[in-house]
């Protein structure tokens, strides 16, 4: 139906003023905090990602991977992120608010980066870093050029409620006081101002409207990771532009088989050094000597492996996940290696605790 | 016990000592310049690809490109300070924290430009650790970043109590308005403490690039954990900074050692949440830190 540059270039410039609308949201919330009062967030990601996070959990469908899965309508999952963003900020807010400027600054980037651990490794919650998929996205089911334009307009349509709302707050009342206590917050007290609870309010009102900008966000991107080839390379781009190395694979499970295999390439190099060493026990010499011989030759890789016991979190852990799903004798060589390495140092330490105890000039 | 010490102990003193290198440099900027200098984690990277380009064209050690990455750094620091810093010194100080926010990110995006965006290593390969006494278990490089922090801890202590510079800059971070009626220049005192903030700050990124692997975001990763250091220390003390490294470095690996039971006491997913806590309750109940520092 529409083809031509002319269209790539209105489409562009449609998600481009979206993305430009989602960043006012973020920008109306922070000036309430920094514009009219003075307190310097610079944690706003951190809240940005909790409006993301809940209005996720609350709208979509029922899944085994993260919290619920509560199946709600979008419009509940917008206000549901503005009340979970200002219910964290408020005891945020009642701790931190007595610092000024680059403290501030400091302690909010800390609290924020606190919260990305959370949701980064608390896996019944958000699934961690697999994410969130199957976020519903408004106007889905209407044809490409015209979901866009909806979800802009609907977008343009929060800012300037958002604008008409804060502009009619900040003339009244509560804005000049908010500006007096920006300006003197001595004097402001002195005139009978409650400047805590002032400052209170400005922080988690800022903070419930970042919610609502993250909130809008993950409606919008819907997800990240590739259901198709053409979504994938899209991805890639995006990724690539930010200067992130990316690679597409075809389908989910071949990007899971990639994770998993790949810790366990790096387990089998480990459990062949590991071999390697017990026969060079077998006949006392060094390893370090005769794994320096492989340098010589070009086709091999070019890491040398240590010959450890193989501990960490993913390398073992994977290799069973692999193991269920398919027995295989690699693998089960692969552990047996790793134990028997156990057991070898283990060995080793029980020996130089003989040592010690002999005592010097006897003869063993 | 042993494994308590070679795999929590000894990693957390050396991440000790490259955040006290780093947190040095903030907090004596943060006494004199009155300023939280967020660009500081992106000078640390400069200096370790500084070294980086002598490592992989002239083939020397880190260790002996460690002088240039050092001088380079200092001059791309002043630069910077002369260019983006100075201008905004007598207006509000969220001013300058704003700018060096953005020269953070110039820093960070020039590094990806001329180095790429790649994670890469000084060397490759493998090396075995030196075994003390059976079983005490060190790198050769660990002994070397160790080493260095106390030979630089020493020089520092040296300069600050010996020389004239040293002591006009701690006099002018006790009180600056004093200094400057005491006929202390204070242009040239902020030229030392950039060269002592920069430097230190090469060293500590040459350290990390050492012990782990170099890529453009490993010093802004670093930056928040070298805050808290600082603060902990107290801001404007530099022998606080190099205690508060060693805290909130120990803090972090020993966060995840079995103490209770088998598990960790902390996930290690969690660890540098430990330093970022650990910061936000200095600057709540204690923001003088430990030894006493300044609030501005």
């Amino acid at each position: 139906m529409f083809s031509g540059g002319f269209y790539g270039w209105g489409m562009y410039l449609i998600s481009l003023l979206t993305m430009g609308g989602l960043y006012a949201v973020l920008a109306l919330g922070l000036n309430i905090q920094w514009g009219f009062t003075g307190l310097f967030n610079a944690g706003i990601a951190g809240f940005f990602a909790i409006g993301a996070y809940a209005s996720a959990i609350l709208t979509t469908p029922e899944s085994p991977n993260h919290l619920g899965g509560f199946a709600l309508p979008v419009p509940v999952g917008l206000v549901g992120s503005m009340v979970a963003a200002g219910v964290i900020a408020w005891p945020i807010g009642r701790i931190c608010l007595r610092l000024r400027s680059d403290y501030l600054a400091i302690a909010t980037i800390g609290i924020a980066e606190i919260l990305r651990l959370v949701l980064k490794n608390e896996l019944w919650l958000t699934s961690g870093s697999r994410g969130i998929t199957d976020v519903p996205r408004p106007f889905e089911s209407w044809p490409t050029p015209w979901w866009q334009l909806a979800y802009l307009i609907l977008v343009a349509l929060i800012v300037l409620a958002l604008y008409l709302l804060i502009e009619r707050g900040r003339r009244a009342p509560w804005g000049r006081a908010m500006r007096a206590i920006r300006e003197n917050s001595e004097s402001a007290a002195a005139a009978g101002k409650d400047v805590v609870s002032f400052q209170l309010e400005a922080f988690v009102l800022g903070s419930m409207i970042m919610g609502l900008g993250g909130a809008l966000m993950t409606h919008y991107t819907k997800f990240i990771g590739a259901t198709d080839a053409a979504s994938g390379q899209l991805a890639a781009k995006h990724f690539q532009s930010m200067g992130l190395k990316t690679k597409v694979l075809s389908a989910p499970e071949a990007t899971e088989l990639a994770k998993l295999t790949e810790t366990t390439y790096f387990g089998l190099m480990i459990a062949w050094a590991q071999e390697v060493e017990r026969y060079c026990n077998r006949v006392n010499q060094d390893y370090a000597e005769v794994a320096s011989f492989y340098d010589e030759i070009k086709f091999f890789p070019p890491v040398k492996y240590f010959p450890g016991v193989i501990g960490g979190h993913c390398v073992m852990p994977n290799i069973e996940i692999l193991s269920k799903f398919d027995n295989s004798a690699l693998l089960n060589a692969i552990k047996m290696s790793n134990q028997a390495k156990v057991a070898l140092d283990a060995s080793k330490k029980v020996k130089a605790e003989d040592r010690k105890e002999v005592p010097a000039g006897s003869v063993r | 016990m042993l494994e308590f010490v070679n795999f929590y102990l000894i990693p957390g003193v050396i991440l000790g000592s490259i955040y006290a290198l780093g947190a040095i440099g903030v907090s004596m900027l943060f006494g004199i310049l009155r300023f939280a200098h967020f660009a500081h984690g992106d000078l640390m990277t400069l200096g370790a690809y500084f070294a980086l380009t002598i490592v992989v064209h002239l083939g020397w050690p880190p260790l002996a490109a460690l002088p240039i990455a050092v001088l380079f750094t200092t001059v791309v620091a002043l630069v910077i300070d002369r260019l983006f810093y100075r201008p905004f010194r007598s207006g509000q100080t969220i001013m300058v924290v704003i700018a060096s926010f953005g020269v953070a990110l110039m820093v960070r995006s020039a590094v990806q430009l001329f180095w790429g965006v790649e994670t890469v290593p000084y060397h490759s390969g493998i090396e075995r650790p030196l075994v003390f006494f059976d079983t005490l278990r060190i790198a050769e490089r660990h002994i070397w970043i160790i080493g260095g922090t106390i030979l630089l801890v020493v020089a520092l202590h040296l300069f600050l109590t010996r020389t004239r510079n040293g002591k006009a800059m701690r006099a002018m971070s006790d009180d600056r308005d004093l200094a400057r009626i005491t006929g202390i220049a204070t242009e040239r005192v902020i030229v030392w403490t950039w060269v002592i903030g920069a430097g230190l700050a090469a060293v500590a990124g040459v350290f990390l690039g050492m012990d782990t692997q170099l890529n453009p975001n490993m010093g802004w990763n670093l930056l928040l954990p070298v805050f808290a250091a600082a603060i902990l220390g107290g801001i404007g003390r530099p022998y606080g900074a190099i205690a508060g490294g060693l805290v909130i470095g120990m803090a972090e690996e020993l966060s995840a050692y079995p103490w209770i039971g088998d598990a960790p006491l902390l996930s290690p997913g969690y660890k540098t949440a430990v330093a970022f806590t650990l910061m936000v309750a200095m600057l709540i109940w204690r923001p003088t830190g430990l030894f006493k520092g300044r609030v501005f």
